[in-house]
């Protein structure tokens, strides 16, 4: 990972910053689609088509960080995958391993970011779990730029784990059922809340493949390209960030009023048992991070975390 | 200070450039819509003349194209975008010179006395454009519908739409019954509207008459739906459950599973068992306009729905319509395999 440190031209500066005069997405959603299509036609196994598209996702959030985009989430492995060949779905695997443990074997290069995990925990592999779980927990603080992998994920999956998390909650009277809203629905998806999309890219193919089919809903500015996604380079980065800004003033006012009234609405009523509903749940899935991570090999070589959510 | 006064400088270039951009992109944008549209207004004209078009013709080959398509959508959505009275162009020059510049309101509603259109149009929405749409895509051989605006204006005026969609339905009907030797054109039926029992336009077909089943939605029946479907299920399942205590709910009974909440949104949608020709979820979603999102169109149904863009409802002609057909026969759904 350390190889692919993206150095701008001068002509990319230019246009960076002419850019960064107007807004910037605050969050940018990517699905990663084309690497076994751009494998084939080039002659390569597929895991080649995977580990090149791995890389360019290394690159994109380089490029992310140099436009000041705040979030960024990826949609690296679908429920779905699963049926893949057992080949595929294990190099797959293999691939994140290696490229999360060297995040934890090298922090210093990545400070700032700040990995968070999305997805069905229950449907994650066993071996996998503990680098997930010491990963987030280790770059909890950082403020640089949140990335959120998308893995064992659904957007209905995601939704109905909402649905039980809520139902729960209600049932031991944490929440009150008439107060629910689409705001207080959104805090309890399963794992960290995912803020709402303010740009979604997608390569190959056009449309969402239930992902993050609540948090795109409404305001997201879609962007479908026609490449594959190891071939996605900065300066198809820049130009969707152009047609972001550019398709943004289509968005009916409305839609962006619906959201504040909704977020005012709650803040006005539910409160406290809201901000105690919401801590419960994220102490909740700190505590069994740190019960997965505890069960990594420690001769990796891998900064411990020493209980209590993190390292401090 | 000569540093800050170089970073001002910069800073204002910059700026410059990046309103020169958006200005020429919004309107190159403008002008090629601008053209496309007219230049084949007037080849249309042109060719009318020697007999080599006519609007029949037009819709005749369509109807064949289509059938000779290896896919072509069960369910398709249509998302309508209302036409707004300010364009961006003059938007952004008002950014760059916001005291000369009055908003240019280009008058989308332009009244041709001749057809009397402003009758058909509500708060932007053309209803007599959407009815023709419809009726293409029932010439298509698509037997469910899905209707969305933002606001629900369709869902307010649905009467009246399934009136002009019924008329429209008829006058199309000759190509439809050329190509497939139907006997009768189809019913319209209105599923997800104030009637209960649905509205049907026309004669109470019999059951030998196919049907097109038309939904229509607003934004409320998205996300809102969902919240709706959590107080719902917690009455049902819960609250029914704690008035029998001796019976306790398993651990496995308290969880909800998407085939549930599946079927929760799927009632309040209207969607009827009956309806064997296409899935709940749409296959196509069209959009009408330049509006790159879904402006909330049903996130439960819509994550394999394909989604295209097409020119805005005073645009949008029937080659656009084949164009994205074409294009959704090609593409392929792997369903993460």
């Amino acid at each position: 990972m350390t190889n692919f440190k993206f150095r701008e031209t001068a002509l990319q500066k230019s246009f960076r910053n002419i850019i960064q005069r107007g807004e910037v997405p605050r969050h940018v959603a990517f699905v990663l689609d084309g690497n076994r299509r751009y494998a084939r036609e080039r002659n390569l196994k597929t895991i080649g088509g995977h580990r090149k598209g791995s890389d360019t996702f290394e690159q994109t959030i380089q490029w992310a960080m140099l436009l000041g985009i705040q979030e960024v989430t990826a949609y690296v492995f679908s429920i779905n995958n699963f049926n893949r060949t057992p080949e595929e779905v294990n190099g797959i695997m293999e691939i994140l391993k290696e490229k999360l443990g060297n995040i934890l074997q090298h922090p210093e290069e990545f400070n700032g970011r700040c990995y968070r995990f999305i997805g069905n925990r229950s449907l994650v592999p066993e071996d996998l779990k503990p680098v997930l779980s010491r990963l987030t927990l280790l770059t909890r603080k950082n403020t640089a730029i949140i990335i959120n992998i998308a893995f064992a994920y659904t957007g209905r999956d995601e939704i109905a784990s909402g649905v039980n998390t809520l139902l729960n909650g209600i049932s031991h009277n944490e929440l009150d059922v008439n107060c629910i809203n689409e705001f207080i629905f959104e805090q309890a998806f399963h794992n960290f809340p995912v803020s709402s999309v303010d740009l979604f890219i997608r390569t190959g193919e056009c449309r969402l493949s239930d992902f993050l089919t609540w948090e795109t809903s409404d305001q997201t500015i879609l962007c479908f390209r026609d490449e594959y996604w190891p071939e996605f380079s900065y300066w198809k980065f820049l130009s969707t960030i152009f047609l972001f800004q550019a398709n943004k003033y289509f968005i009916p006012e409305q839609t962006v009023g619906n959201g504040n009234k909704l977020r005012n609405t709650t803040w006005k009523g539910n409160t406290q048992n809201l901000n105690k509903f919401v801590q419960k749940k994220i102490d909740n899935e700190l505590r069994m991070m740190e019960k997965h991570a505890a069960l990594m090999d420690k001769d990796v070589g891998v900064p411990e975390c020493d209980g209590m959510f993190g390292c401090d | 200070m000569l540093r800050k006064a170089r970073e001002w400088l910069q800073s204002k270039v910059f700026y410059t450039a990046w309103l020169v951009i958006h200005i020429a992109y919004q309107l190159q944008l403008e002008i090629r819509d601008f053209l496309r549209f007219n230049l084949r207004y007037a080849s249309k004209r042109l060719l009318s003349c020697f007999p080599l078009y006519s609007p029949q013709k037009e819709l005749a080959d369509f109807v064949e194209e289509v059938s000779k398509l290896p896919k072509v959508p069960k369910h398709l959505a249509i998302s309508v975008i209302p036409e707004s009275q300010e364009s961006v162009l003059s938007m952004l020059l008002s950014k760059l010179w916001p005291n000369q510049l009055h908003s240019s309101n280009i008058n989308n509603n332009k009244k041709d006395d001749d057809l009397n259109e402003i009758n058909f149009e509500c708060d932007g929405v053309n209803l007599q454009t959407v009815a023709k749409i419809v009726a293409w895509a029932s010439a298509a051989n698509i037997p469910v519908i899905s209707l969305y605006d933002y606001n629900g204006i369709l869902k307010t005026r649905y009467k009246e739409l399934g009136s002009y969609i019924q008329e429209e339905i008829i006058q199309d009907f000759w190509a439809v019954e050329k190509i497939k030797g139907a006997i009768e054109p189809p019913v319209v039926k209105f599923h997800n509207v104030h009637k209960t029992n649905g509205y049907t336009n026309g004669v109470n077909g019999t059951k030998s008459r196919d049907t097109l089943h038309i939904f229509v939605f607003s934004r409320n029946d998205g996300k809102p739906n969902i919240v709706r479907a959590v107080k719902d299920i917690y009455v049902d399942k819960f609250e029914r459950n704690s008035n029998n205590p001796a019976v306790p709910m398993t651990s496995e009974e308290k969880l909800i599973d998407e085939n549930t909440l599946d079927s929760y949104l799927n009632r309040y949608n209207g969607w009827s068992s009956h309806i064997v020709e296409a899935k709940t979820e749409p296959d196509l979603l069209l959009i009408l306009g330049n509006v790159k999102s879904t402006l909330g169109f049903l996130p439960w149904h819509i994550r394999l729905t394909e989604i295209h863009w097409l020119p805005s409802l005073k645009r949008v002609e029937i080659c656009d319509f084949l164009t994205s057909f074409y294009k959704y026969a090609k593409c392929q759904q792997r369903f993460g395999k």
